[in-house]
């Protein structure tokens, strides 16, 4: 390549387009051979840009509705859940008040609530609260597991339906749930020390705590399905899964 | 969707056992029996079927369970009873035995009274009414449990309809 034909090359495709003060016609062929070559480089840049931007755009709105169908699960979620605890709380509440208010019934409703509750409790005066004089349904300890239950409800909802009860052996913890309600009936009765109502009421909501939020997990779970069944989603499905 | 027949036969059976005459005390202690039927009949059809099983299934199965078991124990103790074995009197006698003395002298006589009348088929039917109640509670909370405790199918519940 002589002196002319390298000065026309550099003026032609400097920068692929003919210098200033030339025109296309100027160029020798190789030079116009690579101007088309840079030219098509640059237009391939071009449309490799346009390409990337147009997926950028496309994996943004991928991105931005998938996170919004995710928002809306999310949401749809949280709101079945708040059913759930909600229906929890509100039966296991009618359960609690229903033994508790004893004091408050006719002679006929007490009378049928004490028989009714006679299977489930052994009602001796001296281990059951009285209110007013006048004797609850229950027991001390059953009373402690009436209210944990609400209670459960109540932490399984402001733990947003958190089921870290059932993500471990569930067995294992209702049973140690139960154990300190078991040792302290059994150190009464072997006579190793005399139990108080605290100590009862407290071991039984122990007990009551970990069992309230099974049962509130259990009918969060029935409301769900019901409700899917309702919307035609198909049953077990989370809602927006 | 396999039977649950056998399995709710089986949890009332052991609700039955565990209602039945002294045997029934257990039932104090929260429904013990009731409880402990009911979430038998869900590990029963859940070990049998290896099937993990909805709520709401396992609580109608405690229910179911509860119901039996409350029935066969009522004929049950009604005849124990007419054969003398007077397991329902046990609670009135020990609560006479520690509160007698402080108890008003209306309600001392009305307890005597009450453990003195004989027992008829009406007091049963009007006993398995109000015991149909707890009976109810106790088997749905039980199946309800058993149904989170006995999981065979994986976490995920079987769906026979999809």
């Amino acid at each position: 390549m002589n002196a002319e034909s390298l000065k026309n090359e550099e003026d032609c495709i400097g920068d692929g387009r003919p210098a200033s003060g030339r025109t296309l016609s100027d160029c020798s062929g190789s030079a116009r051979r690579g101007m088309d070559r840079a030219g098509t480089e640059r237009a391939g840049t071009e449309r490799a840009r346009t390409e990337r931007a147009g997926m950028d755009r496309a994996g943004t709105d991928r991105a931005g509705t998938e996170r919004a169908g995710m928002d809306r699960a999310g949401t749809a979620r949280t709101a079945e859940n708040a059913r759930g605890w909600s229906v929890a709380f509100a039966l296991t509440l009618l359960l609690g008040l229903t033994v508790s208010l004893t004091p408050f019934y006719s002679d006929v409703i007490r009378g049928g609530v004490m028989q009714a509750f006679s299977f489930v409790c052994h009602q001796l005066p001296s281990r059951s609260p009285h209110v007013g004089g006048v004797q609850l349904a229950v027991c001390h300890r059953c009373m402690g597991i009436y209210w944990a239950l609400p209670a459960a409800a109540l932490v399984f909802g402001l733990s947003r339906g958190l089921r870290f009860v059932t993500r471990y052996r569930t067995m294992t913890i209702v049973v140690l749930a139960g154990i300190p309600a078991g040792i302290d009936w059994m150190g009464d009765i072997l006579g190793f020390w005399v139990n108080t109502p605290s100590s009862r009421w407290v071991t039984g909501a122990i007990f009551g705590l970990v069992a309230g939020y099974l049962l509130t997990e259990g009918i969060s779970d029935i409301v769900r399905e019901s409700r899917s069944k309702k919307g035609g989603t198909p049953r077990g499905k989370q809602p927006g899964s | 969707m396999p039977s649950k027949q056998q399995s709710i036969i089986l949890g009332g059976l052991v609700v039955t056992i565990l209602s039945t005459s002294y045997l029934s005390y257990i039932n104090m202690l929260c429904c013990l029996g009731v409880l402990t039927g009911s979430m038998v009949a869900v590990w029963h059809y859940t070990d049998t079927n290896e099937i993990t099983i909805r709520s709401g299934e396992g609580a109608v199965m405690g229910i179911l369970a509860a119901l039996f078991g409350l029935v066969i124990a009522s004929v049950l103790n009604f005849s124990l009873i007419k054969m003398g074995i007077r397991h329902d009197l046990a609670i009135s006698q020990a609560i006479l035995n520690f509160a007698g003395d402080s108890m008003p002298p209306e309600q001392y006589d009305a307890m005597v009274e009450q453990m003195e009348a004989e027992y008829t088929i009406g007091m049963m039917m009007k006993n398995m009414a109000f015991g149909a109640i707890p009976y109810v509670i106790f088997g749905a909370i039980g199946g309800l449990i058993g149904s989170k405790m006995f999981k065979k199918g994986g976490d995920e519940p079987a769906d026979f309809e999809g």
